[in-house]
């Protein structure tokens, strides 16, 4: 099973998409673990994951994120489709990083 | 050089700047401390309630010194903030470069310890040795907690990863390695602890944490302290979130030491039987300025521009991003608004989200500067506590009252600029609903 780490300033807003991305994967019954967390717990919390994805508002964290957790795909949520909550989409991304 | 690349450069720097280790652990670092003040507020809360004949009633029921254990709380969260920094940031720091970090923590924390003064003078000129004193441990003690354990960090991690330290054979268990292995690091922090005391010693006759205070502390402190300090505050926060970066984050981050440091003060004037309102002594801008009355419904008083949405706009798009964006927003999350409408990098919104913080601080500070509402001593609300409530919590209703001020501010000066916003989409929407209408209706061509 697939596990997507989602991490923004301190994990609220990320988690409201994490809903609508696990509502998402249910409706294609694709089996997966997504979860949200603070930036700051990023080793702690996503270096077993197969993807990272970041909130547009920290996306300039990439850099350093990416070094704390080597081996695994890190990379910034489109605003547009963070700021409409769009699940779907938002999985779709995370799938096609995982090459999935 | 133009307006847009001298605009660029300033955000790359604010970016760099954010990214820079020691700035990142000193903001994952202090919001450790979060947890702590936040439950030390809620007892302080219960024991100074804002309004009118709490103490009096409370006093009557349980007797007078009634506060006395809510206040053993609050002091024992409060006034070891330094203390916590120390912990926090060092931890932090020591974290995300892979090292020992509660090891380190509590190096820096002992490190912290032998700086400050380890005896206090009593009211009748006794010097009591054998103590911590609470007056350098608590806010006052911020900055030198900030300084020790970036430097105890740096040397910690330095020399685990050139590998400076005692080396056990193979065999002899992790634990017992990992502790010998501090041992060097941890005698090098120490050390340049023990001969900084000395230096200043001999130098001022004076701790670091005192000097620290008057020299660097203090400016600090009174820049922020101003109405331009508040309005660089709010406009530098709301300029970055326009440009998609969580400004409140990154300003915050830097900014809250201080600002609590400046509540903290207000606490300790309250606690000397002073009165607040209309003191030269009490600060203005603290935390709960920059964080509660500027940021009704999220960075930018958006709550404001969902009201002006509900109120003025006809587009499906505007309507539905305020539809989506209103429960969050009432607890002060504002994403899907900053990115769903956009907000971010939209022309017509920069003058109003940068705007209505701005003028919001700018009425708070009066309303605090004419003695309308009392300067914000300790007690703190969470960051998601919605907009009026926050408000009375933290300054009665005088506090509702002036937060409900800033949100009306907010509708009138967003209006102006949902509309514009709303007739682009309206336009727009209409003009796909044609364009549809043309694909699917070839005869209407004609």
């Amino acid at each position: 099973m697939k596990k997507i780490i989602l991490l923004c300033a301190s994990g609220m807003s990320t988690s409201m998409l994490v809903k609508k991305m696990q509502e998402a994967a249910e409706a294609a019954s694709y089996e997966c673990e997504i979860a949200a967390f603070s930036a700051s717990e990023a080793t702690t919390k996503a270096a077993d994951a197969d993807v990272v994805l970041l909130g547009p508002q920290i996306r300039f964290s990439k850099g350093k994120i990416s070094e704390q957790l080597p081996g695994v795909p890190v990379d910034a949520i489109d605003m547009r489709m963070y700021g409409c909550m769009d699940g779907a989409g938002v999985l779709a991304f995370a799938r096609k990083i995982m090459k999935d | 050089m133009g307006k847009s690349e001298l605009f660029n450069k300033f955000m790359e720097y604010m970016v760099r700047f954010a990214s820079i280790k020691s700035v990142v652990a000193l903001k994952d670092g202090f919001i450790l401390t979060l947890p702590l003040t936040l439950v030390g507020s809620a007892f302080l809360l219960v024991a100074c309630f804002p309004i009118a004949g709490w103490g009096a009633l409370m006093s009557s029921l349980f007797g007078p010194d009634w506060a006395a254990p809510l206040f053993q709380v609050s002091g024992a969260t409060f006034n070891i903030l330094a203390i916590l920094s120390v912990l926090g940031i060092t931890y932090k720091y020591c974290e995300a470069e892979g090292c020992d970090a509660i090891t380190a923590a509590l190096l820096a924390l002992a490190a912290f310890l032998t700086l400050i003064k380890g005896s206090v003078v009593a009211k009748s000129g006794e010097v009591v040795g054998g103590v911590i004193p609470g007056q350098w441990v608590g806010g006052n003690g911020v900055i030198t907690a900030i300084i020790v354990a970036l430097v105890s960090s740096w040397i910690f991690c330095y020399c685990e990863k050139h590998k400076i330290g005692l080396k056990m054979p193979e065999g002899v268990p992790t634990g017992v390695a990992k502790a010998f292995a501090a041992l060097v690091p941890g005698f090098f922090i120490l050390l340049a602890a023990c001969v900084l005391y000395i230096l200043c010693n001999v130098i001022t006759s004076k701790t670091l944490p005192e000097m620290v205070f008057v020299l660097l502390q203090t400016p600090l402190q009174n820049l922020t302290d101003t109405l331009v300090g508040g309005i660089i505050i709010a406009g530098v926060q709301s300029i970055l979130f326009w440009a998609g970066i969580h400004g409140p984050n990154i300003v915050g981050g830097v900014m809250n030491p201080i600002l609590m440091a400046n509540a903290l003060d207000n606490q300790a004037l309250l606690d000397a039987g002073q009165s607040l309102v209309g003191n030269p002594q009490a600060k203005i801008i603290t935390q709960q300025v920059t964080d509660v009355f500027i940021k009704g419904g999220g960075c930018g008083l958006t709550l404001g521009f969902l009201i002006a949405a509900f109120l003025g706009a006809k587009s499906a798009q505007m309507k539905s991003i305020s539809r989506l964006a209103f429960v969050p927003g009432l607890f002060n999350i504002n994403e899907p608004i900053i990115f769903g409408l956009p907000i971010v990098f939209n022309p017509y919104f920069l003058i109003p989200f940068v705007g209505v913080p701005v003028l919001a601080i700018i009425l708070t500070y009066f309303a605090i500067a004419v003695g309308f509402l009392t300067p914000f001593a300790a007690v703190q609300v969470p960051w998601t506590t919605p907009p009026v409530i926050a408000g009375f919590l933290l300054g009665g209703w005088q506090g509702a009252l002036v937060q409900l001020g800033t949100i009306v501010l907010s509708v009138v000066c967003y209006f102006p600029f949902v509309r514009i916003q709303d007739k682009i989409y309206c336009k727009e929407e209409k003009q796909a609903a044609q364009d549809e209408q043309a694909a699917t209706d070839p005869v209407g061509q004609n």
